[in-house]
């Protein structure tokens, strides 16, 4: 059948001729977002800047809240910290022990009382410390400031304005008594992906690099090979957990984690989508297809914002 | 195997990360029973055989003392495991760990009988028979003796070995204990055993409980298996000697500490230090 324009066409164009460009446009927005959001969150690679330690890559791959788990593990094995009298609660048990970073300082002087770890992830020397993390890798490209996770979100406008125009051609349409059934499907897959472009994560490209590569040199500390702390020594803990989230906890100090409340699985996928207020169901590992390529995921439902491991 | 391993340490996953980063590390043990049935060996594993650590499997489930005849399926797992990891050989226990289908959950000794010696020498050969590589037994430390033993520990293993031609997996740790546990002398004992078959050597530590001696393997090496292992380096150079350390690991430093003591007690060069980088003339 020839599809030729009739008088009674919307804005003088039929539906399928319509439905054509609407395609072609959707996919001209699309690949302008994923450009412009691609350049956006590349971050920079640590030249000059001093490779992060176990702590920050903590921080780099789950968040605040990962960053205070991994500082509690180097305590912990450092003997450091122990069960609080009541249920969830850590205390200091021995003084402050050397060579330890400001984290670990910070949680070690608010564990004197026993807290629960949220109670000591809210005391100020803590924040404090927590904050210094952020600048330092936001300085570092491996963390996007909040300015650049905001450039790159701008990216979404392209996709969602699209969704936009298409709205109106099926209002259009509509008052034209035409059918727009297509049009409809396309608007709404053309408008997910817009909202889905408007989740940014927090870690830079340069971030999940580092994260992959630190995942490959330090194998050895997956949880599934049940790493001894006591042999690789305060930083092997505080790594574990940066690089394979909490269940590193559950293989190395089960007594002490069912005690303090450490859930069993946090992000350990390539990076945190976190941060701020945002721990949205539409997690970054969501769509599968950033988390699924990385090898080092650590089991299927581990990824990104799984029920637990928001950064926010 | 012939000769120059030098000191190693049994590969457990638990210090995969300790035992991949010792430089001068040329020998490991695997336990076989931790192998995949199928696929590939565990990355870590394959990474030391890359570099050119020689990896030994070394069986617990076999039952090779076991009245009835060890399971195929068992010896092909173990013969799997050698091809697996390229091993030169493989070792097991004179020893069983299960009867008439019940598993005791240990290495349990046999009474030092003619029976027995036909029973392991069967099982033996049909290990031999389907296994690509030699064979190595280890006699294990037991915490008592059937009675009415018709040969000394000594008669028994020579028995076994001569009749086999199987290599001997010499545990110093378990002949200490077991010496010590019977008020006999564990020198005299090393004298009598036919250390010229040696295949390589274990070590290991225990730690005493009411009277006896246990050997651990969570614990450190005592310094009287120390003085042991000395003992039989002074009259054989057995091809390798490696610690056995099971569970309970203690910090790295420590670890090193004892490969260092164990190293100096067989005579061989430390295996924690990089060697002196050779230096480039000056010009």
């Amino acid at each position: 059948m020839t599809v030729v324009a009739a008088s009674g066409d919307t804005w003088g164009i039929s539906g399928p001729q319509f439905l054509q460009i609407y395609l072609v446009l959707a996919v001209a927005a699309l690949v302008t977002a994923l450009v412009w959001r691609a350049l956006a969150t590349r971050g920079t690679d640590p030249g000059g800047y001093r490779p992060p330690g176990p702590v920050e890559l903590a921080y780099l791959a789950g968040g605040r809240r990962l960053a205070v788990q991994a500082a509690l593990a180097g305590l912990r094995c450092a003997g450091a910290v122990g069960p609080g009298p009541t249920k969830r609660t850590v205390v200091a048990v021995t003084a402050m022990p050397p060579g330890l970073g400001e984290l670990e300082r910070a949680l070690h002087a608010a564990a004197a009382t026993a807290q629960t770890i949220a109670g000591l992830s809210a005391d100020a020397r803590v924040r404090y410390a927590l904050d210094r993390i952020a600048e330092a890798l936001v300085d570092a490209g491996l963390l996007l400031s909040a300015g650049h996770r905001r450039a790159a979100r701008l990216g979404a406008l392209f996709v969602l304005g699209t969704a936009a125009f298409g709205v109106v051609r099926i209002a259009a349409g509509i008052a034209n008594a035409k059918s727009v059934g297509f049009l409809v499907f396309a608007t709404i897959v053309v408008l997910v992906v817009g909202l889905r472009l408007l989740t940014v994560r927090v870690t830079s490209r340069a971030g999940r690099r580092l994260l992959r590569k630190a995942r490959s040199v330090n194998a050895y500390l997956r949880p599934n090979l049940s790493p001894s702390w006591a042999t690789y020594g305060v930083s092997g803990a505080i790594l574990g957990v940066a690089l394979y989230g909490t269940s590193a906890w559950w293989a190395a100090d089960p007594a002490f984690a069912t005690h303090a409340g450490i859930a069993a699985a946090t992000s350990s996928g390539s990076g945190y989508s976190g941060g701020g207020n945002s721990c949205s169901s539409s997690s970054s590992c969501s769509g599968g297809s950033s988390c699924s390529s990385s090898s080092s995921c650590s089991g299927g439902s581990s990824c990104g914002g799984g029920s637990s491991g928001c950064g926010g | 195997m012939n000769g120059g391993y030098g000191v190693g340490i049994g590969w457990r996953p638990d210090i995969a990360g300790y035992v991949a980063g010792l430089p001068g590390l040329r020998f490991t043990e695997v336990v076989a029973e931790s192998l995949p049935r199928r696929g590939a060996a565990p990355a870590p594993l394959d990474e030391l055989r890359q570099r050119g650590v020689t990896i030994v499997p070394h069986g617990v489930k076999l039952s090779l003392g076991g009245a009835e005849p060890v399971s195929a399926e068992r010896v092909a797992h173990l013969a799997r495991c050698a091809e697996l990891v390229g091993a030169p050989l493989v070792s097991e226990h004179i020893a069983f760990v299960r009867a008439g289908g019940r598993e005791a959950g240990h290495l349990l000794p046999l009474p030092r009988t003619a029976d027995a010696v036909e029973a392991v020498v069967a099982n033996v050969s049909r290990t031999q028979a389907q296994l690509p590589v030699p064979l190595a037994l280890e006699p294990i430390a037991a915490l008592f003796d059937w009675p009415d033993a018709q040969l000394t520990e000594a008669d028994f293993l020579t028995e076994i070995l001569d009749r086999t031609g199987a290599l001997l997996l010499l545990d110093v740790a378990n002949v200490y204990a077991n010496a010590r546990n019977r008020g006999e002398d564990p020198f005299d004992l090393v004298d009598r055993l036919p250390l010229e078959r040696i295949g390589y050597v274990h070590v290991a530590g225990g730690a005493e409980h009411g009277g006896l001696y246990h050997d651990t393997h969570t614990d450190p090496t005592p310094p009287q298996v120390l003085q042991l292992l000395a003992a039989v380096c002074d009259r054989v150079t057995p091809p390798a000697v490696m610690l056995e350390r099971d569970g309970r690991y203690p910090a790295a430093a420590d670890l090193t500490a004892e490969l260092d003591s164990i190293a100096s007690a067989a005579r061989q060069e430390p295996v924690t230090a990089r060697p002196e980088p050779v230096m480039e003339p000056v010009r």
